[in-house]
C-alpha cells in the first residue's frame, strides 16, 4: 500500500456501508431546508391553483382535487399533467421539519425559539392529519319545541325505506351510501332485503344531479318518473341546486315487472309506492348520527340592525337532555357549545324569507373532531417561539448596528 | 308634475348653460344642522356623516364645484336638497362612469364618465327605473357592469327624491291640519275624519322616505329603530301614537318646512331636535360619540396626514441631495412623525367612535396597514439611520393614504358600517385581523425596500459602497421575518376564530389561502436563505415578489367573488390590482437582468 492511499480517506465498502450512505443521504435531503422550501413553494401553487379553481368547480372540488389529494391531474394547456398533491407535500413536510429540527437545531437556550416554533408547526400538521381522517360533520335543524337527537353528515349519504307501518325516523331499512356510492350511471346493483314484500335494485347513481321536468334538456338519458328525471350533466350555467340522486327498481314479490321510482337527495318529502301490505315511503337523505343527547330547541332570536337587513346577532336558547340532567344552554355566532366531544354552532335559520309571525327554525353546525384544539396549542407554540426567535435576532441586530455606529 | 317642472328647469339651465351658484347659508345654521342625529344604515350619526356619504354615493366626491369654481361642502348641498329641490336638482351630481349607460338613457355625453343633474337625468326616468326592474331580477352574479352601474343610478335617483322630499313634503297645506296635530290628536274631528286627514299626509309622504331624524319611542318594544315622518303615520295608522320626544322632533322639522333656514329660528329648531333625541337617547354610548364623529370629520386627519407625509417625503429628499445636513435630517423625521400622529389619531378617533378595535372593514385595513408600515419604517430608521427607511415610511404613508381615499371614493358607502353577526367581536378583531394585516404591512414595506435595492443594483448606483446595499438587505430581512411573524400568527388565530365560529379550522375559503399564501411565501424565502439557496438578490427579489402575494391576498381574493369573505368586489380595485401586478413584474425582470449582468451571464451569452 502506497503512502498516498494510506492517507485517503476510508471508502466504504460492502452492501451495508453503501446502504448506510444511502441512507445519510436520504436523510441529508428529507431533511435540508432545500426541501422545505421547494415544498412551501408548492404548497403555495397549489394554494392559488386550488383557490382560482373554487370560483369556476366550486369549493368541494377544489378541495378534493388541490388539497386533500396525494396526486392530481391539472391540465396545463389542456393536457392533464400529473403533480403531487397537498397531502402527500404536507406528509413530506411533516418528515422535513421532524428530521430538520433534529438534524439543524443544535440544543440550546440559543435554538430554544426556532425549536418551539417547529415544534408548533408539527403539532399543527399533527391536527390537520388527525382532523382530515377522523373528523366529521353535519347539520342539525331545530324547530321549537321538538327534540333531536341526531345531526344529518355533510357529504354522506343514506337510502331509506320505510314499511306503511313505520315512521321516517324508525325506518325498516337504512341503506348505507356505500352500497351506491361506487356505482356508475350506467352500472346497477340488485339489494338483498329481508322482511321486504318486494326486491330491490339500485341503478343511475349520480353524484350530483339536478331535477328536471322533462324537457328541460335535448337530450334526455334517464328515465322519467312523474314527469321528472336526473340530470347528470346540466349546463354550467343552468341554475338550480345539484344533489346526489338514484332511481330504484322495486320488483313485489311474486311479480316479474318492476316499478321505477326516483330518489333525489334534496326531495321535501319521501318517494312513496303503493303495493299490497300498503303504501311503502324511499328517500335518499343525509347519513344519520345518533347523539348520546337531546337537544330541544326552546326559541331562537335573530336580531337585525334597525332599519336594515343586516343581521346583528342570532342566538339559540336550548335544552340538552341526558338521561334525568336536564340543561339550558344559549348557542350564539362565536359561541358554540362544547359537550362530550361535539361542538354546536349556530350556523342558520330558516325560512329565510319568513315574515312576521312565521316561526324559524334554527340551524346549528355540528363537528366533532378529536384534534378541535391542535391549532390552539400550535399558535400558542408557534407565536412564542417565533416572538423568543425574532426578539433574540433584533436585539442581536440592534447591538450589531448601535456597535458600527460608534465606531 | 315635479317631474315636468325638473324637466322644464333643466332645459333652461341647459339654454343658459350655467349652474347656480354655491348655496349661501350662515356658517352657524350649517353647523347647527350638522350636529342633529340621524339613523342610517343601522346606526345613529350626526347629519353631516349623512350629507357626506349621500354625496359620495350620488356623485362619487364628497364636495361639489359650483360653476364658478366654488367648493361647495357635502351638508350645505343637503340643507340646498332639503329646503330649496329646484336648486339642487339643477347641480351635475349623479356621477355615471359607463358610456352604455349613458346611451341606454339617451344622455349626450362628451366623455364616458360624466355627471348629471337631476333635472338632465329626469326625462330618462321611466326607462331607468323599467331597465332597473328588468336587471334586478337577474342573479347578482350574472350582471354586466353597465346593469350594474344602472341598478346603482337608480338607486341613487330614489335616494335623491327622497331626501328632497323628506322636509318639504312636512310644509303647510290649507286643506289639511299639520301632521303634528293630527298626530297629538289636537286637530280636532272624529276619527274618521282623523284618519282620512293621516292617510292623505301619508300619500303627500310617499317618496319622504329617507332622513330617520325622529328618535325611536323609549316605551316601544323596538326602541333602536329611528323614525321617518312617514314611519311615524305607518305607526299611528297601525294604532301605535307617537310619543311625546317624537312629536318635539317633528314640530321642529314642519317648523323647518314652513320657515325654510331663518338664521334666527331654524338653529333653535336643530337645537330642539338635538335635545328631544338626547333625552331619549340618554346613556346609549353610541349617541354619546356623536360629538367626536363631527370633530373627527371636521379634522380630516386622513386628508392631512397624506398631505403632511407629502411634504415630509419632499424633506427627506432634499436630505438625499445634502446628506451633511444634520439639521434637514432631523427635521424629515420630525416632518414623518407629525402626519404619522395625525394618522395614529385619526385610527384612535375611529376606535373610540365605534368602540372597536382598528381594522374591521377593507378600508379600515388599508389605513392600519399604512400606519403599521409607517412605524416600522420609522423604528427601521431609528435603528440604521440610512434615510432609506424614512423616505419610504414618507413615501407609503402618502400612498397608502391616497388608496384609502380612492377606495372611499369607489366604495361609495360609510366607512364605519355596523358588522355583520361573525365580525361583531372585538376580541378576534383585535386579535386576528390585527396581527394579520400587521403582516400585510411588513410585507410590503419589505418590498418596497428591496426595490431600492434592486433598482439601485440594477441602475448601478453607489456601486462603490457594498455596505449600504448591504445594511439594505439586513433590513429587508429583519422586516421580511416580522412580517412573517405577524402573518403566521395573524393566519393561526384566523383558524381558531374560524374554529369556534364554523367549526372548522381551515376550510380552504379563498381569503384564508390568501393569508396561507403569504405565510408560505415567507417560510419558502426564510428556509432558503438559511440554506444557502437565495443570496441578497435573491432575498430582495423574493421581497417583491411577496408584494404581490399580499396584494393578492389583501385585494386580489375578494375580486374572485367567491367564499365567506368576499365582500368589497369593484371593478376600481381590479384595474388598481392589475397595474401593480405588472409594475412590479417589470421591477423583477428588470431586477433579474441585473443579475445575470452582475453575475456576468448575459455578457456570456451574448459572447
Amino acid at each position: 500500500m502506497s503512502p498516498t492511499s494510506a492517507n485517503a480517506p476510508v471508502e466504504p465498502r460492502g452492501i451495508a456501508a453503501r446502504l448506510l450512505q444511502g441512507a445519510r443521504a436520504l436523510i441529508a435531503l428529507l431533511s435540508s431546508f432545500g426541501l422545505a422550501s421547494a415544498l412551501f413553494v408548492w404548497l403555495l401553487v397549489l394554494t392559488y391553483l386550488g383557490t382560482l379553481d373554487q370560483v369556476t368547480a366550486g369549493l368541494l372540488h377544489a378541495q378534493q382535487t388541490y388539497f386533500a389529494s396525494f396526486l392530481l391531474l391539472h391540465p396545463v394547456f389542456g393536457f392533464p399533467i400529473p403533480l403531487p398533491g397537498a397531502y402527500l407535500v404536507l406528509l413530506l413536510l411533516f418528515v422535513n421539519i421532524s428530521l430538520g429540527t433534529l438534524r439543524h437545531l443544535r440544543r440550546g437556550w440559543a435554538h430554544l425559539g426556532m425549536l418551539m416554533v417547529h415544534g408548533g408547526i408539527l403539532v399543527l400538521l399533527l391536527g390537520a392529519f388527525v382532523s382530515f381522517h377522523y373528523a366529521y360533520g353535519g347539520q342539525m335543524t331545530l324547530r321549537q319545541g321538538q327534540p333531536v337527537n341526531y345531526f344529518e353528515r355533510d357529504h354522506d349519504w343514506e337510502l331509506v325505506l320505510t314499511a306503511p307501518n313505520a315512521t321516517e325516523d324508525t325506518p325498516t331499512a337504512i341503506l348505507p351510501g356505500a352500497l351506491f356510492a361506487d356505482l356508475s350511471r350506467q352500472e346497477s346493483r340488485p339489494v338483498e332485503l329481508q322482511n321486504t314484500p318486494f326486491t330491490l335494485e339500485i341503478f343511475g347513481y349520480q353524484p350530483e344531479a339536478m331535477l328536471l321536468p322533462d324537457g328541460a334538456v335535448p337530450n334526455r338519458d334517464a328515465p322519467v318518473v312523474d314527469g321528472f328525471f336526473l340530470a347528470a350533466d346540466p349546463p354550467d350555467a343552468m341554475p338550480g341546486p345539484r344533489a346526489p340522486g338514484l332511481y330504484l327498481h322495486v320488483t313485489p314479490k311474486g311479480e316479474s315487472v318492476p316499478q321505477t321510482v326516483l330518489l333525489w337527495g334534496l326531495q321535501e318529502n319521501p318517494a312513496t309506492l303503493p303495493l299490497d301490505s300498503g303504501v311503502w315511503q324511499f328517500a335518499l337523505r343525509r347519513t344519520r348520527e345518533a347523539l348520546p343527547f337531546t337537544l330541544t330547541l326552546d326559541a331562537f332570536t335573530r336580531e337585525v340592525y334597525p332599519g336594515t337587513n343586516t343581521p346583528r346577532a342570532f342566538s339559540s336558547t336550548i335544552t340538552r337532555t341526558e338521561g334525568p340532567l336536564e340543561e339550558r344552554v344559549l348557542i350564539s355566532m362565536n359561541q358554540p357549545m362544547r359537550y362530550k366531544g361535539y361542538v354546536f354552532y349556530q350556523s342558520s335559520w330558516g325560512p329565510q324569507n319568513a315574515g312576521p309571525g312565521v316561526e324559524r327554525y334554527s340551524i346549528l353546525a355540528v363537528a366533532h373532531n378529536p384534534a378541535d384544539r391542535f391549532p390552539r396549542y400550535a399558535c400558542a407554540f408557534v407565536a412564542l417561539g417565533m416572538t423568543v426567535h425574532f426578539a433574540t435576532k433584533l436585539i442581536r441586530h440592534v447591538r450589531r448596528e448601535m456597535a458600527g455606529e460608534t465606531r | 308634475m315635479g317631474a315636468l317642472r325638473y324637466s322644464l328647469l333643466g332645459a333652461a339651465i341647459a339654454l343658459i348653460g350655467a349652474m347656480p351658484a354655491a348655496p349661501s347659508l350662515p356658517d352657524d345654521v350649517v353647523a347647527a344642522a350638522a350636529a342633529v342625529p340621524i339613523q342610517d344604515g343601522g346606526r345613529v350619526k350626526p347629519l353631516d356623516t349623512y350629507a357626506r356619504f349621500s354625496l359620495l354615493q350620488l356623485s362619487g366626491r364628497s364636495v361639489l364645484r359650483s360653476e364658478s369654481g366654488d367648493t361647495i361642502e357635502a351638508m350645505p348641498w343637503l340643507l340646498e336638497c332639503l329646503f330649496d329641490p329646484a336648486t339642487a336638482g339643477t347641480r351635475d351630481v349623479f356621477l355615471i362612469e359607463n358610456p352604455e349607460v349613458m346611451e341606454a338613457l339617451h344622455l349626450d355625453h362628451a366623455t364616458p364618465r360624466e355627471r348629471f343633474a337631476y333635472a338632465a337625468l329626469t326625462p330618462a326616468r321611466p326607462i331607468l327605473f323599467n331597465l332597473a326592474r328588468q336587471y334586478g331580477a337577474l342573479p347578482s352574479e350574472s350582471r354586466t357592469a353597465a346593469q350594474k352601474q344602472t341598478l346603482q343610478l337608480a338607486s341613487n335617483l330614489r335616494l335623491f327624491e327622497a331626501i328632497t322630499h323628506a322636509i318639504t313634503a312636512l310644509a303647510r297645506n290649507p286643506d289639511l291640519p299639520s301632521l303634528s296635530d293630527l298626530l297629538a290628536g289636537n286637530a280636532g274631528g272624529d276619527d274618521e275624519q282623523r284618519t282620512r286627514q293621516l292617510a292623505l299626509r301619508f300619500v303627500a309622504l310617499e317618496r319622504a322616505s329617507a332622513l330617520a331624524m325622529i328618535p325611536p319611542d323609549p316605551a316601544s318594544n323596538t326602541p333602536a329603530e329611528w323614525k321617518t315622518p312617514k314611519a311615524l303615520v305607518q305607526d299611528a295608522l297601525a294604532g301605535k301614537p307617537p310619543a311625546a320626544a317624537q312629536l318635539e322632533v317633528l314640530r321642529a322639522l314642519e317648523h323647518l318646512a314652513n320657515t325654510g333656514l331663518n338664521a334666527e329660528t331654524a338653529i333653535a329648531d336643530f337645537e330642539s331636535m338635538k335635545q328631544a333625541a338626547a333625552r331619549v337617547m340618554r346613556g346609549d354610548r353610541s349617541f354619546a360619540q356623536l360629538p367626536r364623529e363631527l370633530f373627527f370629520y371636521r379634522l380630516q386627519p386622513f386628508y392631512w396626514s397624506l398631505v403632511l407625509y407629502g411634504v415630509a417625503f419632499l424633506l427627506v429628499a432634499c436630505g438625499w441631495i445634502l446628506p451633511r445636513q444634520r439639521l434637514l435630517y432631523g427635521l424629515g423625521v420630525l416632518s414623518l412623525c407629525l402626519p404619522l400622529g395625525l394618522h395614529i389619531l385619526g385610527i384612535a378617533l375611529r376606535c373610540v367612535i365605534r368602540g372597536r378595535p382598528p381594522v374591521s372593514t377593507l378600508y379600515e385595513t388599508i389605513l392600519f396597514v399604512t400606519a403599521v408600515a409607517v412605524v416600522v419604517a420609522l423604528v427601521v430608521e431609528i435603528i440604521n439611520r440610512r434615510r432609506v427607511a424614512l423616505g419610504l415610511g414618507a413615501f407609503l404613508g402618502a400612498l397608502g393614504l391616497f388608496l384609502a381615499a380612492r377606495y372611499e371614493a369607489i366604495d361609495r358607502s360609510d366607512t364605519m358600517p355596523n358588522l355583520i353577526a361573525v365580525l361583531d367581536t372585538n376580541f378576534w378583531l383585535s386579535t386576528h385581523v390585527t396581527t394579520v394585516t400587521m403582516g400585510y404591512a411588513a410585507g410590503l414595506l419589505a418590498g418596497a425596500v428591496a426595490h431600492v435595492f434592486l433598482l439601485g443594483k440594477t441602475l448601478g448606483s453607489r456601486r462603490q459602497d457594498p455596505v449600504f446595499y448591504a445594511h439594505l438587505s439586513r433590513m429587508v430581512y429583519g422586516i421580511f421575518c416580522f412580517g412573517l411573524l405577524f402573518a403566521t400568527v395573524g393566519t393561526v388565530l384566523g383558524g381558531i376564530w374560524a374554529n369556534e365560529s364554523w367549526g372548522r379550522f381551515w376550510g380552504w375559503d379563498p381569503k384564508e389561502n390568501g393569508a396561507l399564501m403569504i405565510v408560505l411565501w415567507g417560510l419558502a424565502v426564510l428556509h432558503a436563505r438559511i440554506g444557502g439557496y437565495i443570496q441578497d438578490y435573491g432575498l430582495n427579489m423574493a421581497a417583491v415578489f411577496g408584494g404581490i402575494v399580499v396584494a393578492y391576498s389583501w385585494f386580489g381574493v375578494n375580486l374572485l367573488g367567491v367564499g365567506l369573505h368576499s365582500y368589497g368586489f369593484t371593478s376600481g380595485i381590479q384595474t388598481a390590482l392589475t397595474q401593480f401586478y405588472r409594475v412590479e413584474s417589470i421591477v423583477l425582470t428588470i431586477a433579474a437582468i441585473g443579475w445575470l449582468r452582475e453575475q456576468g451571464i448575459i455578457r456570456i451569452v451574448l459572447k
